[in-house]
């Protein structure tokens, strides 16, 4: 046994702070940079203004969405974390990418000082969803890396489909929240 | 057939199943009651959730899918232990019985090396038994490549 040395307690990054938004998926919180995020919006507002699109390769994607002159791609929080299918109420339009997600509720607002790099045991997709993990009121909770919902070469697939293939999904995604497209447990 | 050579130092027995294993005490930190295990959504296989000590988040060890033991003991501590990568230094904590032990053996290094698993770092003779020494940082790099090599499977 050993005295735990202070350079092994370092945080990834001191004395910067960070706004993030708590958001929760699946009664899962999550953190996402403040900054990442451009919009949000019910999910009621933008129905009119998506449509469906299908590529079975990226079945996380159900719909996209127009926003001015662009498209933005709807990934499912549920499907993209693989947890349990959950009504999404919201949807988090990210800057500065053609990225969009649906989630089930804002929490709040936080201030983290530390983001702790995720630990080198892990290896699977999670060292791209995440940024790091911080530590609110004594739970870890993963801070997302935005570009982490679709690689380049997934929007790239999602970009070749024909956009005369998609349809107006009018108001499916309102009726339809309890067909969301997550895992079932 | 390699000529084992001995060295004397410091290492932790612990119980795992029906079996025994050790580590350099070196390498271990310190054994703690088993505390909150928190989750979040990740595919890493062998890891059943993270631990929150001295500031530090560190990943909890499936010990059935690290060390391949169908027998999983009954965890009553964590042992909380460091492995090298390189220059970095990480932690992660293994659940055990909590009847550890601090021994100091002559170490049998290379028994077999044609058929020595890569993460077993040589052996202690302790009375009729042999216990296995445990590199955990090859141990953790071989479970992380063949995680890998599974998903790389799965997915093609």
């Amino acid at each position: 046994m050993k005295i735990v040395s202070s350079e092994l307690q370092l945080p990834a990054r001191r004395g910067r702070t960070e706004a993030v938004i708590l958001f929760v998926v699946a009664w899962q919180t999550f953190a996402i940079a403040a900054s990442a995020i451009d919009e949000i919006r019910s999910t009621d507002s933008f129905s009119l203004t998506a449509s469906e699109i299908t590529l079975k390769s990226v079945s996380k994607v159900k719909h996209r969405l127009r926003r001015g002159a662009k498209w933005y791609y709807v990934v499912n929080a549920c499907a993209h974390f693989e947890l349990p299918v959950s009504p999404p109420t919201l949807v988090l339009v990210l800057r500065n990418s053609r990225i969009a997600v649906l989630v089930d509720q804002i929490d709040r607002i936080e201030t983290i000082s530390r983001l702790m790099v995720i630990p080198r045991c892990f290896s699977g997709p999670e060292l791209l969803w995440y940024r790091g993990l911080t530590l609110i009121d004594g739970n870890v909770i993963p801070v997302v890396n935005p570009s982490g919902f679709l690689t380049e070469n997934e929007i790239m697939q999602l970009d070749v489909l024909d956009s005369s293939a998609s349809v107006p999904v009018q108001s499916e995604i309102t009726s339809r929240r309890s067909d969301t497209h997550g895992v079932s447990p | 057939m390699n000529a084992p050579t001995t060295k004397l130092k410091s290492y932790i027995i612990v119980p795992f199943g029906n079996s025994r294993v050790s580590f350099a005490a070196h390498s271990v930190i310190e054994l703690i009651s088993l505390g909150k295990l928190q989750k979040f959504p990740h595919r890493t296989s062998w890891i059943s959730g993270v631990i929150v000590r001295r500031n530090r988040v560190i990943p909890v060890c499936d010990v059935v899918g690290l060390l391949g033991e169908t027998n999983a003991p009954v965890c009553r501590f964590y042992l909380v232990a460091e492995w090298e990568e390189g220059s970095t230094r990480d932690w992660c904590a293994i659940p055990v019985a909590g009847e550890c032990e601090l021994t100091n053996a002559e170490a049998i290094m290379h028994i077999d090396a044609d058929n020595q698993k890569p993460h077993i770092a040589g052996f202690l003779q302790v009375g009729d038994e042999r216990i296995q020494i445990l590199d955990l940082a090859k141990l953790i790099k071989a479970r992380r490549m063949q995680h890998e090599a599974n998903v790389a499977e799965a997915s093609s």
